[in-house]
């Protein structure tokens, strides 16, 4: 009896530690690194930034081929590295949209200062009264 | 036994300086450490990425603790690529805000540029409805002009055509000629009392008729030239035939004719027209002789 005792509390101390002991499941960091890509895509990041867009949907699928493998630690990276690359393709998609933004502006106000301008040549000639 | 001295001497100086060695140069921290810094130097990164660039601040001291702690290159290569991107991220949130910034410039910039086209044209357009009035309004005035002139003109031609056809017209009855200086009309010394200057009664219907022709014609002088025959001296004959031609411009005076468009001058015996030798020609020499300027009112010398 006693000896019973001592073996399942030996056994629970062994599955605790061995569980102590195990990398985290690479789970969240997959669905955090999905979650970023998705508000990505939606953010136009394929027409804007498809080169760290690709880069991140790249990772996340091998994160998940090693998370089935049972690489949890191999996979939680490349899900982090998702993650970043993500988030970057987001802000990068931000940043490239307000630059046409400016790019379009700028040509939009040259052609309205061109036309002013020409305008003004047009009728210089004629006096105000 | 020195040898053994030394030897343990070395060996703990080669520990402890391994004990002390902080983490080595490590590329992929230093790679990281490059676009933090990049990110750290931006102002709008400053301003607009503040809670980016604190993360990517934390991920970078995350794999220096990482790489000091276990010395693990692989996985200080991880920590270090989250961080240089966190970094870039920063970068890219920075360069939105540099952008929207210089959006809303040029936005504002361009309704200045609108309002200012929108006043221009409006001075435009008002300048060029001022512009096309002034230039009805010219043409209107400039044809009424032109059509004045040519009225005008067309007036004149016709008053002077008419004139010129009036005054032969209107000096028909009194058996006016055509000469080379103008039109003449003869008034014989029948109208004369013989040897005086008065007219006769019967002249006066004559003196009417001219001054009617002149009233007609106001833009006609006349010449009155007086002559005689060559009964008589000369003398005599000259203040006789000065007399008659002035008691015609007195008359002319008295119907109403201006004095400075009759001139008088007289020829005594001169410029006979007939034969003194008989009495048929000298009736026809004693006469007076009324010259029509041209229309100008100049008289052609005799």
């Amino acid at each position: 009896m006693k000896t019973l005792i001592l073996t399942t509390v030996l056994a629970a101390c062994g599955i605790a530690v061995t569980g102590c002991g195990s990398t985290p499941s690479a789970a969240p960091s997959i669905a955090a690194g999905a979650a970023s890509v998705e508000a990505a895509r939606s953010a136009g990041a394929p027409e804007l930034d498809a080169v760290d867009l690709n880069e991140a949907r790249n990772k996340l699928e091998k994160a998940r081929a090693l998370a089935t493998a049972g690489d949890d630690r191999g996979a939680m990276r490349l899900a982090e590295q998702a993650d970043v690359d993500a988030q970057l393709a987001r802000a990068k998609a931000g940043s490239e949209r307000s630059r046409l933004a400016v790019t379009e502006l700028e040509t939009g106000l040259q052609t309205l200062r061109d036309e002013l301008n020409r305008a003004a040549a047009k009728q210089a000639p004629r006096p105000m009264p | 036994m020195n040898t053994t001295r030394t030897l343990i001497a070395a060996a703990t100086v080669m520990a402890l300086a391994a004990c002390q060695t902080t983490p080595g140069p490590n590329p992929d921290l230093a790679a990281a450490h490059s676009s933090l810094d990049q990110a750290r130097n931006n102002p709008y990164v400053a301003r607009s990425g503040a809670v980016e660039l604190q993360n990517a601040q934390q991920a970078m001291t995350r794999a220096e603790t990482a790489w000091t702690a276990d010395r693990d290159v692989e996985h200080t290569r991880h920590l270090a690529y989250l961080a240089r991107k966190r970094a870039e991220i920063a970068m890219a949130v920075g360069m939105q805000a540099q952008s929207d910034e210089r959006v809303q410039q040029f936005t504002a910039e361009r309704e200045k540029v609108r309002l200012q086209a929108r006043t221009y044209e409006a001075d435009v357009a008002t300048a060029n409805a001022h512009a096309a009035q002034a230039d009805a309004r010219n043409a209107q005035t400039d044809a009424q002009i032109s059509k004045e002139q040519a009225d005008a003109a067309r007036l004149l031609a016709a008053q002077q055509a008419g004139r010129a056809e009036g005054l032969e017209h209107d000096l028909a009855e009194l058996k006016a000629r055509k000469t080379d200086r103008g039109m003449v009309v003869t008034l014989g010394d029948v109208l004369f009392d013989t040897g005086k200057s008065s007219l006769q009664p019967g002249a006066q219907r004559s003196v009417a008729q001219l001054v009617q022709v002149l009233v007609h014609h106001p833009e006609r002088r006349v010449l009155i030239e007086g002559f005689t025959d060559s009964v008589g001296s000369e003398e005599m004959n000259m203040g006789l035939s000065r007399r008659r031609a002035e008691t015609f411009q007195r008359e002319l005076m008295n119907g109403g004719i201006a004095a400075d468009r009759i001139e008088v001058r007289a020829w005594g015996e001169a410029n006979p027209v007939a034969d003194n030798g008989s009495a048929a020609g000298r009736q026809r020499n004693r006469r007076v002789e009324v010259l029509f300027s041209d229309a100008e009112g100049h008289l052609a010398a005799r």
